[in-house]
């Protein structure tokens, strides 16, 4: 043994035993036979739809980048909903455990949470919500739009995006089963060193977390490739550099963002891994270690991460703010440079993370400095969508209330940074729930761009428009939420109120924490709304059906041109573009799509289950490192690579969709008939529920006064 | 894209593969790591004599490594990929130079040296 830790171990089993299954927490338990529950629901009824045949074709084994972008998403929604229930616990508690008086229940001291289940709480909302949540949503965003807008038949790579897609699924496992198997980790999100090391969180939490985000991060670097080699090499002719939309550029900055520092991220974990698993000390204190190195190399990637996931909010409201102002964007250039710029800065900025460390002032005005800096070309962007607004005819539907709301919130988040910018105030609020404040003021920012381009693209993927009553009531809810609790941080942090804490010693904060606690229920409104939302939307999918490739009438990008929904092949005809807004310019010289005399064959990848299969080893792995099981680690691992190795030797034709087959499928989009076997094909098809397909008067330019 | 009839020794990366070389870089990684250690462990010359040393020899590894492993180099087949190692090398270079500076004086501004000798932890 390299190492010691508490506890049996047995050569079969590793570290696991009867007694990790948490049956004694009675939070843990319901929720367990909550979840079982649902999952026995959602079997029994895809056996009852005799849907496994073809959900097995037709995702599971998906090779087409608008299916995998769709289950990216969902993936990202059902983590997202997981991450809302570790909020609403944590709100809950603080605002119960306040003061020497306040009672405690289930055996806990104060409120209904002891230290130890608190800290695992805040730990996975913060690691589910970056890397399982937005992560998953913006790349799945990401997958769907850019070949889309690129006019292209689909990712660079399509078998490598489903390798990433299921990658990302199985880190995602690990988390959740580390619920009810085991426990998770308590030392944050940033996994605070040296509380991740073995004599300080010798149980089997940290390395949940640790093989999860490692899994994941993968998962993204090669989601990064992909992007970057699919926007260099698959662009339609005619699409110069000047001529990609805005949300292309984003997407590219932001890949190479996360090509160039995940990589910091995973090797940094995996040096900890080592300390955990091989008894080195990189980063234990003494014995040559050095924790800080650990939280330096952390924010290497930590920072760059945090402008991966705005970067790609960036592009939505790009898109968002032009379509609801019937105007082209104002200063396409200056926002691509501004695009590309941000990504850059995001790298030298790292340290203004841990100003207390104690580095010399040298070295905290250099990144002082450096901090502020993005907040230039953060704040071109800010100007340009303000003068994409004015004069513009704005109107106010679903999505655009939500960019429009992400800017107010995009501009208290940026002047909170600045502050946090400034060492001297740093100082002063750093590890307080300032902090907090700012970075949730930030990545809503996010979170209202990915609702404004989840109710903005919709229509465009499944062929049918989100609901737009209770879409406005989930929005109000949700910003009035935003601004009630993290209002309510932001005064809590000036009083000094420190981060991660499950009892609040000072009685006069209860008010405030009742606020947010008001907060989070209005947060809890907004989330019935938006399932509401779903569910009315899909429900009366025959009336909101889309009947042009264009439902807003004023879109502007080269993904409305094509059928809503997509068909599998994306575009009959590629595309030549003509301008920097192809779609607004064929609409204003009254062009639609081509449909030419003779259609060409196309040629695409077929579907395979081996990304998945994959992606079923990469979770043996890491659950059987976590419980070390070294015989299973190393099957798993032997499997990963045989299966690899196998898969490049398996001939892969592809197959080609004869052009007589496009013309019919055409043709019958045009005539407003269901395009039999679209959805078939097995690859592919139109993302659509079949239902909304059923009819359509189709006309390509859509009859917007 | 899928390329048709597909067969893995074929790929032009694969072509590059050459056991003999992999042999030879290796055995040229252990005396370029091996003499450094060798030397330090000596204490022979001065610490700037040894960190020229040993810098160079670093040096040396990378592109040798580089070079023979996963054979960077210009060709069609590897350009982009030595394209994404030379683009990184600013990046490396910065996170390595700001992090060697924010840690230089780091020791010294802050008590951890007397906290190494603390029977805490392990002296
Ligand atoms: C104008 C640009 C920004 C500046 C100047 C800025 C500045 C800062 C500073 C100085 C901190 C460290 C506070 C501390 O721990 O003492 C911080 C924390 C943070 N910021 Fe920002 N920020 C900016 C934009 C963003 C954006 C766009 C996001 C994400 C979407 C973001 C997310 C975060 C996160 C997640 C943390 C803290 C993480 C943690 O400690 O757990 N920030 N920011
Ligand atoms: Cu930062």
């Amino acid at each position: 043994m390299l190492v010691s830790y508490p506890g049996p171990w047995t050569p079969f089993f590793g570290r696991l035993d009867a007694q990790q299954i948490p049956l004694q927490n009675p939070i843990l338990f319901w929720t367990f036979v909550l979840v079982s529950l649902g999952g026995v629901a959602v079997l029994a009824a895809i056996t009852y739809l005799r849907a496994w045949g073809s959900l097995w074709r037709e995702w599971l084994t998906s090779v087409d980048h608008k299916k995998i972008g769709v289950m990216y998403c969902l993936l990202g929604i059902v983590m997202l909903f997981r991450g809302f229930i570790d909020g609403v616990m944590m709100r809950t508690q603080q605002a119960m455990a306040v003061g020497p008086r306040s009672p405690g229940y289930m055996g806990a001291l104060h409120g209904y949470l002891p230290p130890y289940h608190f800290g695992q709480i805040y730990s996975a909302h913060g690691t589910i919500m970056i890397l399982f949540a937005i992560t998953p949503i913006l790349v799945g965003l990401m997958n769907i739009i850019v070949p889309l807008q690129i006019g292209a038949r689909d990712m660079a790579y399509p078998y490598l995006n489903a390798v990433s897609f299921w990658l990302t699924a199985a880190a995602t496992g690990l988390v959740m089963i580390s619920l009810f198997v085991g426990d998770f980790s308590h030392a944050g999100w940033v996994g605070l060193s040296p509380l991740t090391e073995l004599a300080y969180s010798p149980g089997v939490g940290v390395d949940y977390w640790s093989w999860a985000v490692q899994i994941g991060s993968i998962a993204t670097t090669l989601a990064s490739i992909n992007i970057i080699v699919t926007i260099i090499k698959m662009r339609a002719p005619g699409m110069t550099w000047t001529k990609m939309p805005i949300f292309c550029w984003t997407a590219l900055s932001t890949s190479v963002v996360g090509l160039s520092s995940f990589p910091v991220f995973t090797a940094a974990v995996a040096l900890l891994s080592l300390d955990r698993y091989a008894g080195t000390h990189f980063f234990t204190p003494g014995l040559g270690g050095n924790l800080m190195l650990y939280t330096d190399l952390f924010w290497i990637w930590g920072h760059p991460e945090v402008y991966y996931v705005i970067l790609p909010a960036f592009g939505i409201l790009s898109e968002i703010i032009p379509t609801f102002s019937e105007k082209p964007l104002f200063g396409y250039i200056t926002m691509a440079v501004a695009s590309i710029a941000i990504g850059g800065v995001s790298w030298s900025v790292w340290l203004h993370h841990f100003f207390t460390m104690g580095a010399g002032p040298g070295v905290n005005a250099f990144f002082s400095i450096a901090s502020m800096l993005v907040g230039i070309p953060t704040g071109v962007k800010v100007f340009n969508w303000a003068f994409t607004l004015y004069r513009g005819r704005v109107r106010f539907d679903v999505p655009m209330l939500w960019a429009l709301a992400a800017l107010v919130l995009l501009l208290i988040g940026g002047l909170t940074g600045m502050m946090l910018a400034m060492p001297a105030i740093n100082y002063t609020v750093h590890n307080s729930v300032f902090v907090v404040a700012h970075f949730h003021t930030m990545l809503n920012v996010v979170g209202f761009a990915c609702f404004g381009a989840i109710n903005y693209w919709f229509p465009k993927v499944f062929g049918f428009r989100l609901d737009e009553r209770t879409g406005k009531r989930a929005f109000w809810f949700f910003s009035a939420g935003t601004f009630v609790l993290f209002g309510s941080m932001y005064a809590l942090g000036f009083m000094g109120m420190p981060r991660r804490i499950d009892y609040i010693p000072f009685p006069s904060w209860r008010p405030l924490l009742i606020a947010e606690e008001v907060g989070i229920v209005l947060f809890v409104i907004a989330s019935y709304y938006m399932i509401k939302q779903l569910v009315v939307s899909i429900r009366d999918r025959v009336q909101n059906r889309v009947t042009s490739s264009d439902v807003w009438g004023t879109a502007r990008s080269l993904e409305w041109l094509t059928h809503s929904p997509v068909p599998f092949y994306n575009f009959a005809v590629q595309p030549h573009i003509n301008a920097r807004d192809e779609w607004a310019w064929r609409r204003e010289h009254g062009r639609g799509a081509e449909s030419p005399e003779h259609y060409e064959d196309i040629h695409l990848p077929i579907n395979t289950p081996l990304p998945l299969i994959l992606g079923a080893w990469t979770f043996a792995l890491g659950f059987s490192l976590v419980w070390r099981m070294y015989w299973l680690a190393a099957l798993s691992l032997i499997a990963i690579v045989v299966l690899v190795i196998a898969r490049s030797f398996q001939d892969d034709p592809g197959h080609t969709v004869p052009g007589a087959r496009i013309r019919e499928i055409e043709a019958s989009y045009r005539n407003g008939l269901e395009p039999a076997g679209a959805a078939g094909d097995g690859a592919g098809g139109p993302v659509a529920y079949p239902g909304a397909v059923a009819s359509r008067p189709q006309d390509n330019v859509p009859a917007r006064p | 894209m899928v390329t048709k009839g597909r067969d893995a020794w074929q790929h032009p990366q694969v072509q590059l593969a050459r056991g003999g070389q992999y042999v030879g870089a290796y055995i040229v990684s252990l005396l370029l790591t091996g003499g450094p250690l060798w030397l330090v462990v000596r204490h022979g010359g001065t610490p700037w004599r040894l960190m020229i040393i040993i810098v160079a020899c670093a040096a040396a590894l990378t592109l040798v490594q580089a070079y023979f492993w996963p054979r960077l180099d210009l060709s069609r087949t590897q350009r982009w990929m030595t394209a994404a190692l030379v683009l990184f090398i600013p990046l490396v270079v910065m996170t390595v130079g700001l992090t060697a500076w924010m840690f230089a004086t780091l020791y010294a501004r802050t008590m951890i040296p007397v906290l190494l000798h603390a029977p805490a932890f392990g002296y």
